[in-house]
């Protein structure tokens, strides 16, 4: 009974997760993930049915063969959801100080309370793991074999095996978040709290990135026969699959085709046996992966385990030696008043140290790293004589990926860093504030700006040439900046510390800013590609850009912030209830 | 609405070639004689209908600790946030050494130490940034500040931990960087609402004599507090607050005669205690022996 109720109370904490809603209701955000994953399994199955359903002559071995490709999608996009789960409770996945707090003066023995915990943890995974696999289970195996003569006990193995496979490859993954995190808090002890932050942010990076590379990186894992694509963790749960369904789907009996279909059929049957061959092995990797993944996450939970935690205020940090050579040379150069440092410091431990702020950034962060590669890997590996025979997608590459972090960084500003501590804030705040917007807007573009651009210039200049890249990377600090102005020239609180205030409804304006976005960033490419031809229309391009940096930045001077209004978002017609 | 420029007083940033103290003691000598440093004059407060803080007003000199007492929901907190600004008054007027402090917020912060009683600070940010942060937004010339800060954080015992995250920090070492942070910039008034909530035995004492040094310079205290014993050891004079409204104001000594009672204790439980401690106690005591 005690179990139970431990056991339903760690899951409770679940809930209050910082991360994902903060000082908002937990369960709104937990039953949108939900219905969210059933309804991609759901959406995915039909979408990928839809081949099946229409086939005119449906045959064994070309079915066999489409399937397999299906399920490496399902087992690829369910691994991934899985370790986001994962990494976005990631404080939850152990116990913690606030559960010694509240549980350590209780009469119950540790083991009881590390027992709950560890039950909580694998009922979050497998409630998941549920939700994304199991319409997919449903709907694809019988949807494609509808049209074949298949009997019903068969029809069921294939359900039961695809929710078997995509279950365990999602536990999988779960499992191996957890593991590296619980085998980092066993190898750093008490120093893991300082680089956990900055793992989970890392993961959240990578993971998202992965995702939205996920064609790119299926199209390469589905050709089986290449000795990498068997390094891929989802194609050993494919062999999983192959393993245990065997040729169900392919031993079915063809009937009477056509002669051309039936050649192809032949073929189709062929390259079916010889994938089969090549990954029905790594069946054993998968089950030794898995195996591997949650005894590892296991013993390292009860080891970290062995000890309920402590609070950390006792430990010691380092000691200040002073201002580190970033300040200096910030305080010397960029923000020299101290309204502009605060506003510059301010707006990138709140970017990067911040949870909520810090997952905006890592998902704009992974959204930019995938749109990069895609269009990079694309480009030619050799510098053109010529501007004009540079794609524009290359010149798009830098544009899309400063527009979308600069999208992200635009929306983190918006969200309060704490409310209550804004009080002091508040109090503290006897400057300019327009000042401080300044720092905001220099922290940004040292932020965010000027390692997006750093980081592209070596692929440019691989792709474009050395001269192109620099003066395509003096464009992009231009262009961002200008962004950024332009971003804070109606901006009448603060950010990181006014209420926050909800955009429009995402659902309606988001499809209309997207589709705009990626026209303007298309003209913009082409515009900038024209101008780079001769450094006369390069420097006239520049003179523009500039202008629309400066431009705002004059207009503000004559719009002094107000107290008043630059802390609380005025009340809207909507969130006005004239109570009182 | 009020515009961030400075008006009347003297802008105390970093371009300032004097630190704050120095024109700040010259006005003292200036306008000691006429004015109370702080007068709050009958404040109101309503928060959908209900009269939280009702026609309140007193003075609080310079050199003068002046306890604020009241039981639980008395309104002292939100008295003292409108003293802040932070909430604006239903009615009723802060003056601050003489003029209207909506005529200039900007001037009378820069004058104006505040502990809440909430421990509220960014819980990503170490106790030496939060405090810098506060340093800059104060325009406070940047290495006087660092060194003021790297001693006030040794001094009160926070030099091992001031490079921590303030997540980690317990309820009395926040407490401890909000006290820094109220005394960073040398103001003339300090507000403290409960500042001893967390803080260990040492501390409370340094805080308590610290209280009474800064008075003893010519700083305002206005200190509102649960430990009467402290309130009794540190106010010049005492204002009790009860249901909103002032129900008592007079020195520790004056209200204990007037009263007849021997401690601040006694006076206190005569003017806001409505129900007999010493009996809640026993009945407490009955319920938690109680079985089914």
């Amino acid at each position: 009974m005690g179990d139970r109720l431990l056991t339903r109370h760690f899951l409770q904490r679940f809930l209050e997760n910082d991360l994902l809603s903060p000082e908002a209701d937990g369960h709104d955000a937990i039953a949108m993930v939900w219905g969210g994953l059933l309804t991609l399994g759901l959406f995915l199955s039909v979408v990928m049915s839809l081949k099946f359903v229409f086939m005119p002559f449906q045959s064994p071995g070309r079915t066999a063969l489409l399937a397999i490709d299906d399920r490496l999608t399902f087992i690829a996009i369910g691994m991934i959801v899985m370790a986001l789960v994962a990494v976005i409770t990631w404080d939850g996945l152990s116990l913690d100080p606030r559960d010694t707090a509240i549980l350590g003066p209780l009469p119950i023995e540790r083991g009881v309370i590390v027992r709950a915990k560890l039950r909580a943890v694998g009922l979050l995974a497998s409630g998941f793991a549920l939700a994304i696999s199991s319409l997919s289970s449903l709907f694809h195996p019988v949807l494609m074999v509808a049209k074949l003569p298949i009997g019903l006990l068969p029809a069921f193995a294939l359900i039961l095996i695809h929710l078997t496979v995509t279950l365990a490859a999602a536990l999988f993954a779960f499992a191996s978040v957890v593991a590296i995190r619980e085998v980092l808090r066993a190898l750093l002890g008490v120093r893991f709290i300082r680089i956990s932050a900055g793992v989970q942010a890392l993961l959240i990076v990578a993971l998202v990135t992965s995702f939205l590379l996920l064609p790119v990186i299926l199209s390469r894992a589905g050709r089986f026969e290449r000795r990498d694509a068997s390094m891929l963790p989802p194609v050993w749960f494919v062999g999983l699959h192959e393993a245990l369904a065997g040729g169900i789907v392919a031993g079915l009996p063809r009937g009477a085709l056509p002669v051309s279909i039936a050649r192809q059929e032949d073929r189709d049957a062929k390259r079916y046996r010889d994938i089969a061959v090549s990954i029905r092995p790594l069946a054993s990797w998968a089950v030794t992966a898995l195996t591997a993944s949650l005894a590892i996450a296991s013993l390292a939970f009860f080891w970290n385990s062995r000890r309920l935690p402590l609070p950390l205020a006792g430990n010691r940090a380092a000691r200040y030696r002073g201002p580190g050579l970033f300040t200096r040379v910030v305080t010397l150069t960029v923000a020299r008043r101290p309204a502009t440092r605060a506003g510059f410091f301010f707006t990138l431990q709140c970017m990067f140290r911040s949870g909520p702020h810090r997952v905006v950034m890592a998902g704009c962060i992974a959204a930019s790293i995938a749109v990069s590669t895609v269009f990079l890997m694309t480009g030619s590996g050799s510098p053109p004589g010529d501007v004009w025979s540079v794609p524009v997608y290359v010149f798009s590459t830098q544009t899309i990926a400063l527009v979308l972090l600069l999208a992200g960084f635009s929306h983190v500003m918006r969200l309060p860093a704490d409310l209550r501590a804004s009080r002091l804030f508040r109090l503290a705040c006897v400057g300019d504030p327009s000042r401080f917007l300044a720092g905001v807007r220099r922290g940004a573009f040292v932020g965010i700006v000027l390692p997006t651009i750093l980081l592209l210039l070596l692929p440019h200049v691989y792709l474009v040439g050395t001269r192109l890249a620099l003066m395509h990377a003096l464009s992009g600090c231009l262009l961002g900046s200008a962004l950024i102005s332009l971003r804070t020239l109606r901006m009448r609180q603060l950010p990181f510390v006014a209420s926050y205030a909800p955009a429009g409804d995402l659902n309606t304006v988001g499809p209309a800013v997207l589709i705009g976005g990626l026209i303007a960033v298309s003209i913009f490419s082409r515009i900038e590609r024209f101008a780079m031809a001769d450094v006369g229309s390069a420097a006239v391009f520049w003179a523009i850009l500039a202008a629309v940096i400066v431009s705002p930045l004059a207009a503000r001077r004559n719009m002094l912030l107000d107290l008043p209004t630059a802390f609380d978002v005025p009340a809207t017609g909507a969130t006005r209830l004239d109570l009182g | 609405m009020s515009s961030m420029v400075e008006r009347n007083w003297p802008p105390l940033t970093a371009s300032t070639p004097s630190w704050p103290r120095q024109a700040s003691c010259v006005r003292m000598k200036v306008s000691a004689m006429t004015h109370p440093l702080l007068e709050a004059r009958h404040l109101t407060k309503r928060f959908h209908g209900i009269t939280v803080v009702d026609d309140v007003s007193f003075v609080v000199n310079r050199g003068e600790v002046v306890g604020y007492l009241g039981p639980n929901g008395s309104g002292k907190t939100t008295t003292g946030r409108i003293l802040t600004g932070l909430v604006e008054p239903s009615s009723g007027s802060v003056f601050f050494d003489g003029r209207n402090v909506s005529d200039d917020p900007i001037g009378y912060r820069r004058r104006l130490g505040y502990v809440p009683e909430e421990p509220t600070l960014y819980p990503f940010l170490s106790a030496r940034e939060q405090l810098r942060l506060l340093g800059q937004l104060r325009e406070l010339p940047a290495a006087p500040t660092e060194r003021k800060m790297t001693a006030l954080l040794e001094l009160f015992g926070m030099a091992d931990a001031a490079e921590q995250s303030i997540s980690a920090y317990s309820k009395g070492m926040r407490q401890k960087v909000l006290i820094i942070a109220a005394l960073l910039h040398d103001p003339d008034l300090l507000i403290f609402d409960e500042p001893d909530s967390g803080l260990d035995v040492t501390t409370s004492l340094v805080l308590r004599h610290l209280v009474h040094t800064l008075a003893a310079r010519g700083k305002a205290v206005l200190y509102s507090s649960h430990v009467l014993e402290a309130v009794e050891k540190l106010c010049t004079r005492v204002i009790v607050l009860h249901r909103g409204r002032i129900v008592a104001q007079d020195t520790v000594q004056q209200l204990r005669t007037l009263m007849s009672h021997e401690s601040l204790e006694d006076v206190f439980a005569e003017l806001v205690l409505e129900t007999n401690p010493e009996q809640t106690a026993r009945d407490i005591a009955d319920v938690v022996a109680s079985r089914g």
